[in-house]
């Protein structure tokens, strides 16, 4: 079993040079998607927005209890809209759907958006995370001006991770409540296959549960004890620690949101389906996951400029791959504020 | 024994708090099969007229009193309804906002095929229970979602919405209709601004119908309705009514919904043939299943004061579709984004009984086929817009009370 592990490892870690040979990791690794990311550093807060100008087509899944989304109805497959021209991510709780706006704006002023003759409209759908709780200014929250400076700054180049954009104002591991959470954040991560078809993914962290690592099924980020080691969140639901008349203290700030893409050719049904298996990534990497307190939602995007023939499933399954190792690279990336830690800041345990 | 025992609970569970549940008994009786259910069905029918304020005795017992005082969505206690229009400097264009400030149950059911939405996703049952705080419906396209922001922006002001540490986030679901263009400007259209002066003008007063709100860009403008039932609920509906499809039958020139009239809520008479046949060549073209394009959507929302539930809620918007399908043909198109919201305003105590559901959801689905109609009547032609129907159809309106529609 070790050694499967191990073979699986390998053949993770053996998918990264391909991409890196080409100088490119990450969402941005698919041809035709730019991301740009917002900080609101006096909070912190912010916005990750990706562009597909040239449309892409889209899906989405919505598995956690507590979502705040814009324009995911237009997502389902049985409706008109084939593309969308940008995905937007933001912090903010609700309030930070108001980024999409922004975006809306910069690709009306750049001609880009669905065409109704006398003019366009963007399609921009979006999705929040729940971070109003953390730095103690819950009046700052992404605008949308976020959304259009996000956009204004897009590019093709590597993608920043950690406490950034839709991630910088995140945490992870609240089953014991925000004094015993640690940072959450963005994170990215791509494979590429020998056949030139990518698939990558861009996550924002804000799990009311456990990040685990699903090399190791160890926790690389979660709920700590009062003493500063991990308390395991599997472990303390088994143990009984929570009840209904004891819930769980996280309240309802969480929720996790992402995005994969590929550059295959996929129909709106079969970008649904890739989201839906993208959501196998969080639940290896994330435990608890989808609880009602978590809005949890993965869009997925294909962009379409490779003609390589594609199987909708292996696509959705190295979705769920690329998704799983954003959420760990985004907590190790994260950096700690007064009272939350990140992975970095805690004693470099092995044993962990 | 179990026999018993089930019958004793349709006929003694308590009832909910509203007066009238007899007719949830005459269900229970009328579905009876053993002899001695039969003896209690016949003697519940045979006490049916000692009992007070009962109207009629058949199916499922629960009957339309009437329409509610003002017959719009706001007879439905806990409901308050605000417009924001602009028209002129380019604008044909606006916002509605039915507020339930202090949190109600939603539910949503999304049928055409070119929605445009916002926070629809937290409607769906199973998840956390934060409540709506109001619901926008606007013109403007995908670019009106951002009146939602206004409305958010109002409740927060004042506290209401979810209750988080150091604040509120107000859960306000939005959904948008296509009028770009209309007022002459591409660009004119409903802002956060639009949605902020919506809630502020927001009122328990009856709805103001016609070229208003959601309803000024959109092709046959703004209608509501509302119905009195009687298990004591209240049913209402609003809808901004932009469909690519026609609410007017071509052959009668009547509209589709008229048959689903309360007393004279509308008063029509069949229109003179000459007038009908005048108007003849352009609805052909539009029967004719080809008139695709983008410019549609039919947005709206019913409402009641029964305690539902969030799935229940969501029945009921479900249902609700039928009143677009039974008003407007063809419907649901690929350029249409017809969704339809649902609220119910008093907190779920799972004391409805089946009886009840099916009267109130199938009286929302009937509000929102009459609120239809109200639409076609009320909406006078302004800037650009189609002429009122009253005008095109003088003979079909001949009956109608001849004081002023527009409230």
């Amino acid at each position: 079993m070790r050694r499967l592990v191990e073979v699986l490892a390998l053949l993770c870690v053996a998918a990264r040079p391909l991409a890196a040979q080409q100088g490119r990791f990450g969402l941005t690794a698919v041809d035709g998607l730019k991301v740009g990311q917002v900080t609101l550093s006096e909070r912190p807060t912010g916005c990750t927005v990706i562009l597909a100008e040239a449309g892409a087509v889209a899906g989405v899944d919505v598995r956690g209890g507590a979502p705040g989304t814009r324009e995911t109805d237009l997502l389902d497959p049985v409706n008109m809209v084939q593309k969308v021209h940008a995905i937007v991510l933001a912090g903010g709780s609700a309030y930070g759907l108001a980024a999409a706006q922004g975006t809306m704006q910069y690709l009306e002023e750049h001609g880009i958006g669905f065409d109704v003759g006398v003019g366009v409209v963007p399609i921009v759908p979006a999705a929040i995370l729940f971070d109003l709780t953390v730095g103690g200014k819950p009046g700052i929250r992404p605008t949308a001006d976020c959304g259009y400076q996000a956009a204004a700054r897009a590019t093709t180049g590597p993608v920043a991770e950690g406490s950034v954009g839709a991630g910088a104002g995140a945490t992870v591991g609240k089953m014991g409540g925000p004094t015993h959470a640690m940072r959450g954040g963005v994170g990215t991560a791509s494979i590429t296959m020998p056949n030139g078809i990518v698939v990558a993914a861009l996550v924002a962290v804000n799990a009311v549960g456990d990040v685990i690592d699903p090399a190791t099924g160890r926790v690389v980020a979660g709920v700590r004890t009062d003493d500063g080691r991990f308390a395991d969140a599997r472990t303390l639901l088994r143990g009984g620690a929570f009840a209904p008349a004891r819930p769980p203290a996280a309240g309802v700030q969480n929720t996790t949101i992402g995005v994969v893409a590929t550059n295959a050719k996929l129909d709106k049904a079969q970008a649904t389906k890739v989201a839906q298996m993208a959501h196998d990534g969080y639940a290896r990497a994330i435990s608890p996951v989808h609880t009602p307190n978590d809005g949890d939602t993965v869009f997925s995007l294909a962009t379409g400029t490779s003609d390589v023939p594609v199987d909708v499933g292996i696509i959705g399954a190295l979705a769920a791959e690329a998704m799983a190792d954003a959420i760990v690279r985004a907590v190790r990336q994260a950096t700690g504020l007064p009272g939350i830690p990140a992975v970095r800041d805690l004693p470099a345990t092995p044993a962990r | 024994l179990s026999d018993r025992a089930d019958f004793r609970i349709y006929a003694f569970a308590p009832a909910s708090p509203h007066p009238t549940r007899r007719g949830t008994l005459m269900t229970a009786m009328i579905h009876s099969s053993s002899p001695l259910r039969r003896l209690v069905v016949a003697l519940g029918l045979a006490l049916v007229p000692l009992v007070p304020g009962r109207s009629a005795a058949q199916g499922a017992g629960i009957t339309v009193v009437g329409t509610g005082p003002s017959n719009t969505i706001t007879d439905v206690p806990g409901i308050k309804v605000g417009h924001y229009t602009r028209f002129g400097d380019g604008y044909r264009t606006g916002t509605t906002v039915i507020l339930t400030e202090k949190g109600a149950t939603g539910g949503y059911s999304q049928q055409g095929g070119a929605p445009g939405s916002k926070e629809t996703d937290e409607l769906k049952p199973g998840g956390l229970q934060t409540g709506v705080h109001a619901v926008v419906l606007s013109g403007g396209s995908a670019y009106g979602l951002d009146a939602a922001s206004g409305v958010m922006r109002w409740l927060e002001e004042r506290g209401f919405g979810y209750p988080v540490a150091g604040g509120v986030v107000p859960i306000v679901p939005a959904a948008i209709l296509m009028d770009l263009g209309r007022g002459g400007r591409f660009n004119a259209r409903p802002d956060a601004d639009f949605g902020y002066q919506a809630a502020n003008a927001a009122s328990t007063a009856p709805v103001p119908t016609g070229r208003v709100g959601a309803g000024m860009g959109a092709g046959w403008g703004l209608g509501s309705a509302s119905v009195k039932l009687s298990n004591g609920y209240t049913v209402g509906a609003i809808v901004g009514l932009n469909p690519g499809g026609s609410p007017v039958d071509p052959k009668s020139c009547l509209p589709y919904g008229n048959f689903l009239e309360i007393g004279k809520e509308f008063n029509l008479t069949a229109p003179s043939e000459a007038e009908c046949s005048a108007a003849a060549a352009p609805r052909r073209t539009a029967l004719a299943y080809s008139g695709y394009d983008a410019f549609n959507t039919t947005i709206a929302l019913v409402a009641t004061d029964a305690p539902l539930d969030e799935v229940e809620a969501e029945r009921m918007a479900m249902i609700s579709n039928s009143g677009l399908a039974r008003s407007i043909r063809p419907v649901h198109n690929l350029g249409d984004g017809d969704l339809v919201f649902s609220l119910a305003t008093t907190p779920a105590t799972h004391s409805l009984t089946n009886a009840d559901l099916s009267a109130i959801y199938n009286a929302a689905a009937d509000a929102l086929g009459r609120a239809v109609v109200h639409a076609i009547l009320e909406s006078k032609q302004v800037g650009t817009s189609r002429v009122n129907y009253c005008d095109q159809y003088p003979s079909a309106c001949k009956l109608r009370n001849t004081k002023p529609v527009a409230r």
